[in-house]
């Protein structure tokens, strides 16, 4: 009894109605006349609905359906199908999304995939150029909130305040805005650039260097990352990457956000050292010790080229090369600081009475 | 209009090669979005579930939308998340700082609103689900805005555990009444009288199967390195050890696995068993092996597909909670009439935020 020619079957169109209001079942009629429904009931009763206030649902076993989108619960179910002059007069049933079903599937998967990389591109890339044009007052501020001042764990004497000092001021770059360091009591040989211009220097790092020429290096390498506001990008980058892919919330994209983390900080590692190599050079620091200290940290690393593409760092064989390729035959070096200088900086941490070390309970 | 002449109330008719289309065409729009339409493809994965589901003589509508999904995740992460990721930071920069005690004190404030919030979070969810759920026109819901469920999650899971974990199958009955007398379909309160009656004896299995299975596993090492010194020691023998020592770690865990299993499946069978709507009462009838046959097919599926099979998850939970539904009585239809509670705003972002969306 479908109805292709469009015309209403003899006495209406018959359909079951739901009117919201109670579970009862109404076995009705439909009349179209102009844009308006005419519903008749079993007794005779009518009601009429305008047909702009009207909305298709897919189709399914119970047939055709209409509903009331301002009457929830109301519902028409027409078992025999939509006579055309009824279908061609309503908007069809909604079915992936309002604006996909206007632009077509297809389309829609190829816009929103434009926009998906274009989002993700943007995502890796603005930190680059938008990290230094952070104030630093701004950066400082996100370090404090992020780690704190940290300074019950920072050892402090005189003597080694001021064999710190000079050992930034012999490598870092001259005329930019300071630089706070902090030797922190930790038994952890690292180094690590803070937000808001800070480096730390572990004191376990003073246990394994035992030269003033490799903790120059480090702290020159350090130094590169500040100078070249790879803090800033690092943070922005990990905002912007959990901002885009927030909606997956899932395993996996954090695995990808990871992995171009790290591959972001090879780069920005690959940076510092060179800024390292050029500022060893000018001080006449010889870089020998720093490449002496990284051969014997790549002993203790696994070899093969896939480590090196996990690692967040530079494998250290290579590194080592690098800095013992930019000694130079024939330059005139000097001791990054002198014995007096570099007994009070080494074991600032032991001669300081009231710190605390850094995560003791 | 009465009761049912069928032989069963419930009942699932959907296909899964109906359900395809709509769940891959929903995957490949997750993916181009980077996971935004996961709230539109719930909606219109719930669509057909719902409306391939007869209840008497109706089948059910579900007439939630993405876009009140997609608000209420969006405001479950300014209002919860975002707070509970500033406070997360503030813990660790006290204890950096030294300041352990204060750190300590904001991370158990942390913990507590987090459990809280679990609460609020399952109890709102079932209330927005009742809420777009029709069946001849009629829905359900809650006038009730969950916050004192979200409290008594807290104290009675508290409880539940500070007891050693005895009390725990207590919390759960009494959580799940409380949860379900709060709802609502029609102008009916549905009541819950699940009993902690006959629960117990599974739950100490649960509850004593870790040791029991430590014991075991002692006497299997011991057994293996008997055997490994008796078959003259030396790669073979040791070997044969930690086969048996990988064995018996494998027997344990789907041992435990499964009496997990035996208590849950009498704990929902108990549960639904206990509720009633006005003159409707209910009945789940999946038994253990039903669950254990469900969860390994789910596995199976995942495995075999290499992932994708995730996407038919939804479907197959769906027809096995269906399928094992039953209820019994009659219903007045020209009596049932609309319900009069609120109908929240947006969907169960906050169960969402708290990836605890599943069955």
């Amino acid at each position: 009894m479908s109805d292709p020619a469009g015309t209403e079957p003899e006495g209406g169109i018959p359909a079951f109605l739901f009117d919201g209001r109670s579970a009862e079942r109404h076995a009705v009629r439909l009349h179209l006349a102009g844009a308006t429904l005419v519903l008749e009931y079993a007794d005779g009763a009518e009601e009429r609905v305008a047909l702009s206030a009207l909305a298709r649902e897919a189709a399914g076993p119970w047939g055709e359906r209409l509903v009331r989108p301002a009457h929830a619960g109301w519902r028409l179910d027409l078992p025999e199908g939509l006579p055309a002059a009824l279908a061609t007069q309503l908007p069809p049933p909604p079915r992936y999304g309002r604006w996909i079903d206007r632009i077509g599937l297809l389309r829609a998967v190829l816009a929103c995939t434009a926009v998906s990389v274009g989002l993700v591109v943007a995502a890796l890339t603005t930190p680059q150029w938008l990290g230094p044009l952070v104030p630093l007052a701004v950066e400082r501020r996100i370090g404090a909130a992020l780690v704190g001042d940290l300074s019950a764990a920072t050892c402090h004497t005189p003597a080694g305040d001021a064999a710190l000092a000079r050992l930034i001021q012999a490598v870092d770059l001259p005329g930019q805005p300071p630089v706070e360091a902090q030797v922190i009591k930790f038994d952890m040989v690292n180094a690590a650039a803070l937000p808001g211009n800070r480096i730390v220097l572990f004191s376990g790092l003073f246990d394994e260097l035992r030269s003033p020429d490799a903790v120059a290096g480090v702290v020159a390498h350090e130094l590169g990352h500040v100078r070249k506001r790879h803090v800033m990008q690092a943070l922005l980058r990990e905002a912007g990457l959990s901002v885009v892919l927030a909606g997956t919330s899932g395993a996996v994209p954090g695995q990808i956000a990871q992995i171009t983390g790290l591959r972001y900080s090879r780069g920005a590692e690959d940076e510092a050292d060179a800024f390292a190599r050029e500022r060893l050079a000018v001080a006449a620091v010889s870089p020998l010790p720093t490449a002496a200290f990284f051969t014997k940290v790549a002993k203790t690393e696994p070899r093969g080229a896939w480590m090196a593409m996990l690692a967040s760092h530079p494998a250290s064989a290579a590194r080592a090369a690098a800095y013992a390729a930019a000694a130079r035959t024939g330059s005139v070096y000097r001791p990054a600081l002198t014995t007096a200088e570099w007994q009070a900086l080494s074991r600032m941490c032991d001669e300081d009475k009231r710190v605390r070390p850094l995560l003791d309970f | 209009m009465t009761e049912d002449q069928t032989d069963t109330a419930f009942e699932f008719d959907g296909r899964w090669q109906d359900y395809a289309p709509i769940a891959f065409t929903n995957l490949l729009l997750t993916i181009v979005t980077l996971g935004l339409y996961r709230f539109w493809g719930k909606a219109r994965s719930r669509r057909y579930l719902w409306s391939r589901t007869r209840f008497i003589d109706d089948r059910l509508e579900w007439a939630g939308t993405g876009l009140e999904l997609f608000k209420g995740a969006v405001m479950a992460l300014l209002l919860i998340v975002l707070p509970l990721v500033l406070l997360n930071m503030l813990t660790q920069s006290l204890v950096l700082q030294g300041q352990t005690l204060l750190g300590g004190l904001v991370g158990t404030v942390q913990l507590v609103l987090v459990l809280l919030l679990i609460g609020v979070a399952l109890f709102r969810s079932l209330r927005y689900r009742l809420s777009r759920t029709y069946w001849r026109g009629i829905r359900g819901g809650s006038d009730d805005p969950g916050l004192g469920y979200g409290w008594s999650y807290l104290w009675k899971n508290a409880v539940g555990y500070l007891a050693l974990g005895l009390l725990l199958p207590w919390a759960m009955v009494s959580l799940w009444n409380e949860r379900w007398s709060a709802m609502s379909f029609g102008q009916h309160r549905f009541s819950a009288n699940g009993t902690v009656d006959g629960l117990i004896r599974r739950y100490l299995l649960c509850y004593l199967a870790p040791l029991i299975g430590l014991a075991a596993g002692f006497v299997l090492i011991g057994l293996a390195l008997a055997w490994g010194r008796s078959a003259g020691g030396g790669l073979a023998g040791a070997g044969i050890s930690f086969a048996l020592v990988v064995l018996g770690a494998l027997c344990f865990y789907l041992l435990f696995g499964l009496v997990v299993m035996a208590f849950y499946a009498k704990f929902f069978r108990q549960m639904v068993d206990g509720m009633a709507l006005d003159r409707l009462t209910f009945r789940f009838d999946a038994t253990t092996r039903d669950w254990l046959v469900l969860l390994l097919g789910d596995f199976a599926l995942v495995v075999v597909t290499l992932g994708i099979g995730v996407i038919f998850l939804d479907y197959r939970h769906w027809k096995f909670l269906i399928d094992h539904l039953e209820a019994f009585g009659e219903i007045d239809m020209a009596a049932l009439n609309q319900s009069t509670t609120a109908t929240p705003r947006q969907g169960e972002g906050l169960l969402d935020a708290f990836d605890m969306g599943a069955l």
